[in-house]
């Protein structure tokens, strides 16, 4: 399962491109020569990322999705256009939901989210567009306001810890 | 499956005898280790205290066998969020070509320690 998610999104980058043929070359080379271990300690991927940022030479800033053994990791979503934290939340929680499916994970098995909100009084709307949408079994979820503090000017910013 | 927990102890709290902890500086536990929100005492340049905090982050990931470029999940609180693009400059590269997914916020004199930002993070163990 953990092979195919990665293939799955790890060709989203030339340089993951190369890596994963590298990596199926050893795994042939591994199999011509009766190596029992199937993979190197030292080329395995700890971890796999989603999409990341290249702007020019620069290095990435931020990936979409980490993912390590059984847990993909969703980076901070906002949205900085909407003015409706009810259209906002479901906006933000859409994002989450496509990093999720695109790791190979999904809304119900969300184990963790961070709410942060640029105003308390949102609290209760944004609830009501949250509700359900993690299903039956929501995830533990913390929320704070830090008012003024999320960068873009999005009304808030989720981010989410999900199983694989 | 390896259930046991290993704690590296905070090198920011002064030791008491007769006193308990508050915090550890980084936990280790399922093939992860978690990094203790980090801040950087005193500096008010925002390029400063971001590299002088990451760096406190890259000791305690090395320290618990990981690494900068395993790094999984990381979370920013700012002082001031004008400060958001010079943070960013001392951030970026700083986790290698493939960066942590990661949160921002500003807390506005929400941050203890007189720091004017803190950072904490998950990351593999090699």
């Amino acid at each position: 399962m953990e092979q195919k998610t990665e293939s799955a999104y790890r060709i989203r980058s030339r340089k993951s491109m190369i890596k994963a043929m590298f990596s199926g070359v050893m795994a042939t080379g591994a199999g011509l020569f009766g190596i029992t271990h199937a993979k190197a300690p030292d080329k395995k991927p700890v971890k796999a990322n989603g999409a990341v940022e290249f702007s020019g030479n620069r290095q990435p800033l931020i990936s979409q999705f980490t993912t390590h053994e059984n847990f993909v990791f969703v980076k901070g979503m906002g949205d900085h256009d909407e003015t409706d934290i009810r259209k906002a939340t479901s906006s933000v929680l859409d994002q989450i939901e496509e990093q999720l499916i695109e790791a190979g994970s999904s809304m119900d098995k969300a184990l963790q989210v961070t709410v942060f909100l640029h105003n308390l009084r949102d609290y209760d709307a944004m609830n009501e567009a949250y509700r359900g949408r993690f299903g039956d079994n929501p995830p533990a979820r913390s929320t704070v306001a830090c008012y003024n503090g999320i960068p873009g000017g999005s009304l808030l910013e989720i981010d989410c810890i999900a199983a694989l | 499956m390896d259930n046991s927990i290993k704690k590296y102890p905070n090198k920011e709290e002064k030791n008491v005898q007769g006193r308990q902890p508050l915090l550890s500086g980084a936990v280790v536990h399922g093939g992860l280790v978690y990094v203790a929100g980090k801040g950087a005492r005193g500096e008010r340049d925002i390029r400063k205290a971001t590299t002088q905090v990451l760096d406190s982050i890259e000791e305690e990931l090395k320290n618990a066998g990981s690494s900068m470029e395993r790094a999984l999940k990381v979370t920013v609180f700012m002082d001031d969020l004008k400060e958001f693009s010079a943070m960013n400059e001392a951030y970026r590269g700083r986790f290698g070509d493939e960066p942590p997914v990661r949160s921002t916020v500003a807390t506005y004199g929400g941050i203890p320690g007189d720091s004017i930002i803190e950072i904490d993070c998950i990351a593999a163990l090699d």
